[in-house]
C-alpha cells in the first residue's frame, strides 16, 4: 500500500512538473520540441580513438559543453542540458575560439616542440585570464574553476600535439624549475 | 566710504584666491560608508593631488592614505548598449523607468525558471541573463538618480570636493544631480583596469622566466664586452712591447756605431792634441770635418 501511494505521489509530482514546464514554455513563448532539440547535442565520444584530430576536437567540445551546463549522456551519445551555464555566451565563444585554434590539424602538421608550445600556452592562458577578469557575467566563485578547466584542457591538447606525455611533464617541470630559480634569485 | 571699499577689495581678493584654488591640482576627498543603514557616515577626509598616470588617465593620489583613484570617470559600455537596445532615445524618464521595471520583472521570472528547469538553459544562458538583470537594475537606478545635469564634485571654500562611497574596499564616486538635488553612488562607471592587466602580464612573464632570461642575456653581454675589452688592452700592450723590442733591435747596431765613432773621434782628437798626428797628414776632404768633431755633442 505504501509503495502504491509513493508511486502515485511520484506520478502526480511528475505531472505537476510537466505542467509547470509547459506553463514556463508558454510564458517565454517557446516551443517544447525546439527546447528539446537545443537541450541535446549529438556528439559521440569515441573512447578508443586512434585519430589524434578526433581527440583534440573532443577536448575542446567537452570544455565548451561544461561551460554551457551540458553533460555527457553515454546512453544516447550526446551532451544533455542538465544544469545552468557557468559563463556568459561571449566568454564561451572567445575561450572556445582559442581552444579550437589549438585543436586543429595545423598544430599536428607543424609538429610542435616544447619551446613553441610553451610560448603559445603562456599566451593563451594570459588572454583567457584577462577575459575572465573583464567578463562581468562570470561570478567570482567560478573564475578560478574556469581558468583551471581551461588550463587542463590545453594541457591535454598539448599532450597530443607535442607527441608524448613526457613532453608535457618536461614543460611543467621546467616552469616549476624556473619559478624556483626566480625565488632563489630574489632571496639572493 | 573707505571702509566699504576695503571690504569690497577684500572680497574680490578672496574670490580671486578661490578661483585660483579651484583650478589647482589639489582636491579634497571625502569617503563615506553606510554601515548597512540608509545614512552615510563620513569615514575619512583628506587632501589629494591630481596628476596623470603612465597611461595618461587623470588620477588623484595621497600616499599617506594609500589613495590612488581615477578622477575622470567614464560610464560603462553596457549603459550605452542598453540605451540603444531599449530604444531610450527621445523618451521621458518616467517611460524609461516603466520599461525597465517590466524588464526586471521578466528577468527575475526567467532566472527563477532557469533555476527550476535546466533544459531552458539551452535557449537562455543563465550567466548572461543574470548579468542582464543586474544591468537593468543599475540602469534603472542610474535613470532615477544620476541622469541629467550634475557633477561628481562640489565646490567648498574654493576647493573641489570629490566624495566616494566605500563598498567592499572599492571607492565608488558619488554623483551630485543638480536638477533633482540627489547624491548617488555611480556604479555604472568603468574602473580602468589597464594597470591591473599590466601587472598580470608582468607576473605571467615572470612565471615563464622571460625577464630573468633577458637579465641573464644582459649580464652575459656585459661579461663578453668586458672580456673583449681586456683582450684588446692586453693585445695593445703586447704590440707596444714587441714594437719597442724591434725598435731596440733595429737601433742597437746604429747605437753601437755611434759609440764606436765617438770613441774613434775621442782617440783621434787626443792624438791631434798630443801631436801624434799632424794636421797636414789628415786628407783634405775629411780634415775640416775631423777638426769640427765634438765628441760630447755627438753623444
Amino acid at each position: 500500500m505504501v509503495r502504491e501511494v509513493e508511486k502515485e505521489d511520484n506520478l502526480s509530482s511528475k505531472k505537476k512538473d510537466e505542467e509547470e514546464f509547459d506553463d514556463a514554455l508558454s510564458y517565454l513563448g517557446l516551443d517544447k520540441d525546439e527546447v528539446k532539440d537545443e537541450a541535446f547535442v549529438n556528439f559521440k565520444v569515441d573512447k578508443e580513438v586512434s585519430k589524434k584530430v578526433t581527440k583534440l576536437t573532443q577536448f575542446a567540445m567537452a570544455f565548451r559543453m561544461t561551460l554551457e551546463g551540458k553533460h555527457y549522456d553515454e546512453e544516447k551519445g550526446g551532451y544533455r542540458q542538465t544544469s545552468k551555464a557557468i559563463a556568459g555566451g561571449r566568454f564561451i565563444a572567445k575561450a572556445n575560439g582559442i581552444l579550437t585554434s589549438f585543436a586543429s590539424e595545423s598544430n599536428l602538421l607543424t609538429q610542435k616542440n616544447i619551446e613553441t608550445f610553451v610560448m603559445q600556452y603562456a599566451d593563451a592562458c594570459r588572454k583567457v585570464e584577462t577575459e575572465l577578469l573583464r567578463d562581468r557575467s562570470i561570478s567570482e566563485k567560478n573564475t578560478r574553476v574556469i581558468f583551471k578547466m581551461f588550463k587542463d584542457t590545453l594541457f591535454n591538447i598539448g599532450e597530443v600535439i607535442t607527441g608524448s606525455r613526457e613532453n608535457m611533464k618536461a614543460v611543467f617541470g621546467r616552469i616549476d624549475q624556473d619559478r624556483q630559480e626566480n625565488k632563489d634569485m630574489m632571496n639572493f | 566710504m573707505g571702509k566699504k571699499d576695503k571690504k569690497k577689495e577684500k572680497k574680490e581678493k578672496e574670490e580671486k584666491r578661490q578661483l585660483r584654488d579651484i583650478s589647482s591640482n589639489k582636491i579634497l576627498i571625502r569617503v563615506f560608508k553606510d554601515f548597512g543603514s540608509n545614512t552615510a557616515i563620513l569615514k575619512a577626509e583628506y587632501e589629494a593631488e591630481e596628476r596623470r598616470d603612465a597611461y595618461n588617465n587623470l588620477i588623484s593620489v595621497n600616499k599617506q592614505f594609500l589613495h590612488d583613484e581615477d578622477t575622470d570617470f567614464s560610464i560603462d559600455d553596457v549603459y550605452h548598449e542598453m540605451q540603444v537596445l531599449l530604444e531610450f532615445k527621445n523618451k521621458e524618464t518616467k517611460e524609461k523607468i516603466t520599461i525597465m521595471e517590466e524588464k526586471i520583472v521578466f528577468q527575475e521570472k526567467l532566472i527563477q525558471l532557469l533555476e527550476k528547469f535546466p533544459p531552458l538553459n539551452a535557449i537562455y544562458n543563465y550567466a548572461d541573463e543574470n548579468l542582464k538583470l543586474q544591468d537593468y537594475r543599475l540602469l534603472k537606478e542610474y535613470t532615477e538618480n544620476i541622469e541629467g545635469q550634475g557633477a561628481y564634485f562640489t565646490i567648498e571654500k574654493g576647493m573641489r570636493v570629490y566624495s566616494f562611497d566605500s563598498v567592499d574596499g572599492f571607492l565608488v564616486p558619488i554623483w551630485r544631480g543638480v536638477a533633482k538635488h540627489t547624491q548617488y553612488p555611480d556604479h555604472t562607471r568603468k574602473k580602468k583596469i589597464v594597470i591591473q592587466e599590466d601587472i598580470i602580464l608582468q607576473q605571467e612573464l615572470q612565471k615563464y622566466n622571460i625577464n630573468k632570461k633577458l637579465g641573464n642575456l644582459l649580464i652575459w653581454g656585459i661579461i663578453a664586452i668586458t672580456i673583449l675589452f681586456a683582450l684588446n688592452l692586453w693585445g695593445g700592450l703586447k704590440l707596444l712591447e714587441m714594437n719597442q723590442d724591434i725598435n731596440d733591435k733595429i737601433n742597437a747596431p746604429a747605437e753601437q756605431c755611434v759609440d764606436a765613432t765617438i770613441k774613434m773621434a775621442e782617440i783621434f782628437s787626443d792624438a791631434l792634441e798630443k801631436g801624434m798626428i799632424k794636421p797636414e797628414d789628415v786628407p783634405e776632404p775629411i780634415r775640416g770635418e775631423v777638426v769640427e768633431i765634438k765628441p760630447k755633442e755627438v753623444g
